[in-house]
């Protein structure tokens, strides 16, 4: 009897409510209609998040794993020889190769990475610190870990389009998030089963209903943090609060971010070079022969490094051009040891020094909150939460799947039915609009979606009986 | 959006202290420098004097904790001698030395002053060239170029 009675509560309730409160029930009609169709469209890609993220979650462990051999050193013991002496060899052993940047490593038997194009193909090579040995070489796209990055932010297929998907995904998961969550939110007599816990003994899609909703509701708030952290990188929003940033004084100091704009090394006149007695008479030597400034080595810009109070491991990036810097960055670490140097290449003199500290608020929130997406803000237990969370959120997809399968019907998709008040489908309408002014891709989506609806969808009866 | 404003107008008031701080990069010591002043030519077994004037923005640095020379001759680093400045007038560091043979000579400053560190480099030719050496340096010179004009974007970040 009970189980009979649960099996039908939602139907009955909104039976109940259609009665006292019309117009809440079509709000909670509506509101239901907008989270199934939502979840539906979107469910495959928050799998793919989900999973890709849980994985690259791991990528310290999973990385000193696999590349072993590439990573680490047998022995470590005598003294490490220089940059110089270490480029040399890489040089030696890529003789068409241009070096882009190094890494180097805290631990002690830890190989420098040498980043390098090697005939248009991005590597990083590994070399031993202490002998010079080559241990190994990785072309950068074949790296496991950078396939579910990859994964992660472009549906591997890549480009903009797969970018602003994934971003459009974790948007409509915010509105999956509080759609739900107005579902889930207990109406007459609370009781604790079926909100806060499952009601494990009930059959059926009562129980599959409380295993998405249930679970879902203890990880609204963990889920909506992994969605926060990781829009700021997103393409349209993460711009739009960049923006925010700047024009609040509360982003990134300029020069605070390795890969962004640089300033530049300072070329001295080589006056002296002006009268070179021989270079007239002798050869068609260009003036670069002659006396003059000419750029550091790698081993003056690691020494600059060692000097800085950076934390390892940091990465030095080659200067390009003329006027181009040595950049010394360290972003890998945890947000509070950030750090973005740039130094002159001819005179190793600080060009700009840019720390945690000196980011704006927005700045700070926003690197503390990738590093928690990453789960490297506070180690191993940040790794597992994050596991846990991607874990839940494929289960939520599973169960709700489920509970979807037990109701849909042959001949159509299944969907809530759409409320009876007109007025009400406008309000909630409007309300998801609101939704697509925050977050613009959203916004377009809708627009779209019912552009379809209106056009295509309710001209063909086959189409419209299916999506009904 | 506005509503995003809003928010973040309030966040902002909140943090107004923080941000009243937050000077980008400015609040760093001025830029310590080094400028090499070599001959303009010199001749195996001549004592070449090598100066460098340390400074600090306008400032002239009499007060450098140390100011070294390194010299070495093109492809034998590890064979560089360094050579310690002494203070002269004026934030100017000198010392002396003989260049056995013609060729080209790398001549570094290594100046530690005020906390921080630069290490201006110059290169020195002594006597003639030959054209083998010329032709070295051209080659060397060649790569770096390529390098520069190679060199691709650096992609980060998702």
């Amino acid at each position: 009897m009970n189980i009979e009675r649960d099996s039908n509560y939602e139907l009955e309730q909104s039976e109940k409510r259609k009665k006292n409160r019309k117009t809440k029930s079509a709000f909670y009609q509506s509101v239901w209609r907008w989270h199934f169709y939502a979840g539906l469209i979107f469910a495959p890609f928050l799998i793919i998040l989900a999973f890709s993220g849980a994985v690259y979650l791991f990528k310290p462990q999973i990385e000193s794993f696999l590349y072993n051999n590439q990573y680490y050193v047998q022995q470590a013991d005598s003294e490490a020889i220089s940059a110089n002496e270490q480029l040399a060899k890489v040089s030696e052993a890529y003789p068409d190769s241009t070096v882009t940047s190094v890494t180097y490593y805290e631990e002690a038997n830890r190989t420098t990475e040498f980043a390098l194009s090697d005939q248009g193909v991005m590597k990083t090579v590994y070399v031993n610190p202490y002998n010079g040995e080559i241990a190994g070489e990785i072309e950068t796209d074949k790296k496991f870990t950078e396939v579910f990055k990859k994964l992660h932010s472009e549906l591997i297929i890549g480009g903009t389009v797969a970018n602003r998907i994934v971003e459009l995904a974790a948007c409509w998961a915010v509105i999956l998030l509080v759609t739900g969550l107005y579902i889930w939110w207990p109406r007459n007599k609370a009781s604790i089963w079926g909100t806060i816990l499952p009601r494990i003994t009930s059959e059926g899609r009562t129980f599959w209903r409380d295993m998405h909703a249930v679970p879902a509701f203890w990880l609204s708030v963990f889920l909506l943090i992994l969605i926060a952290t990781g829009l700021p990188w997103s393409g349209v929003l993460g711009e739009q609060i960049n923006r925010v940033a700047t024009s609040t004084n509360t982003g990134y100091p300029d020069y605070a971010q390795s890969w962004a704009e640089k300033p530049e090394s300072v070329v001295k006149t080589k006056d002296v070079a002006e009268n070179v007695p021989w270079a007239a008479e002798n050869l068609d030597v260009p003036l670069s022969v002659a006396n003059g400034y000419v750029p550091l080595s790698l081993s003056d810009a690691a020494f600059i490094a060692e000097n800085e109070k950076i934390e390892k491991p940091y990465t030095i990036t080659m200067p390009q051009g003329d006027t181009g810097v040595y950049t010394i960055a360290t972003s890998h670490s945890t947000p509070w040891d950030d750090a973005t140097l740039h130094v002159d290449q001819y005179s190793g003199a600080k060009l700009t020094d840019v720390r945690f500290a000196d980011y704006g608020l927005l700045a700070k929130s926003i690197t503390v909150g990738i590093a928690l997406h990453e789960g490297r803000l506070f180690g191993f237990m940040n790794q597992l939460i994050g596991l846990f969370v991607c874990m839940g959120l494929i289960g939520l997809i599973v169960s709700s799947f489920i509970m979807w399968k037990k109701r849909k019907p042959e001949d159509r998709v299944g969907a809530p039915p759409k409320a009876k008040d007109k007025k009400v489908s406008r309000t909630v309408f409007v309300i998801m609009l609101i939704f697509g002014v925050l977050m613009p891709l959203v916004g377009i989506s809708i627009i779209i979606v019912y552009i379809l609806d209106r056009f295509v969808i309710q001209k063909f009866e086959p189409l419209r009986k299916w999506f009904s | 959006m506005k509503r995003l404003i809003f928010l973040l107008v309030g966040a902002l008031l909140l943090a107004g202290c923080n941000v009243q701080e937050n000077d980008p990069v400015g609040n760093q010591p001025e830029r310590v420098d080094g400028a090499i002043i070599l001959p303009d030519k010199a001749e195996p077994e001549d004592t070449v004097e090598l100066k460098t004037v340390v400074t600090q923005g306008e400032e002239q640095v009499a007060d450098a904790e140390e100011v070294k020379f390194a010299v070495w001759k093109m492809g034998s680093e590890e064979e560089a001698i360094e050579l310690k400045a002494v203070h002269e007038q004026d934030g100017m560091y000198a010392a002396a030395t003989e260049f056995n043979e013609e060729g080209i000579y790398f001549v570094q400053a290594k100046i530690d002053a005020r906390e921080q560190h630069v290490r201006p480099l110059m290169q020195f030719i002594v006597g003639e060239l030959t054209e083998e050496e010329i032709q070295e340096f051209m080659n060397s010179k060649q790569k770096e170029e390529k390098n520069d004009a190679e060199e691709g974007h650096e992609h980060h970040h998702h």
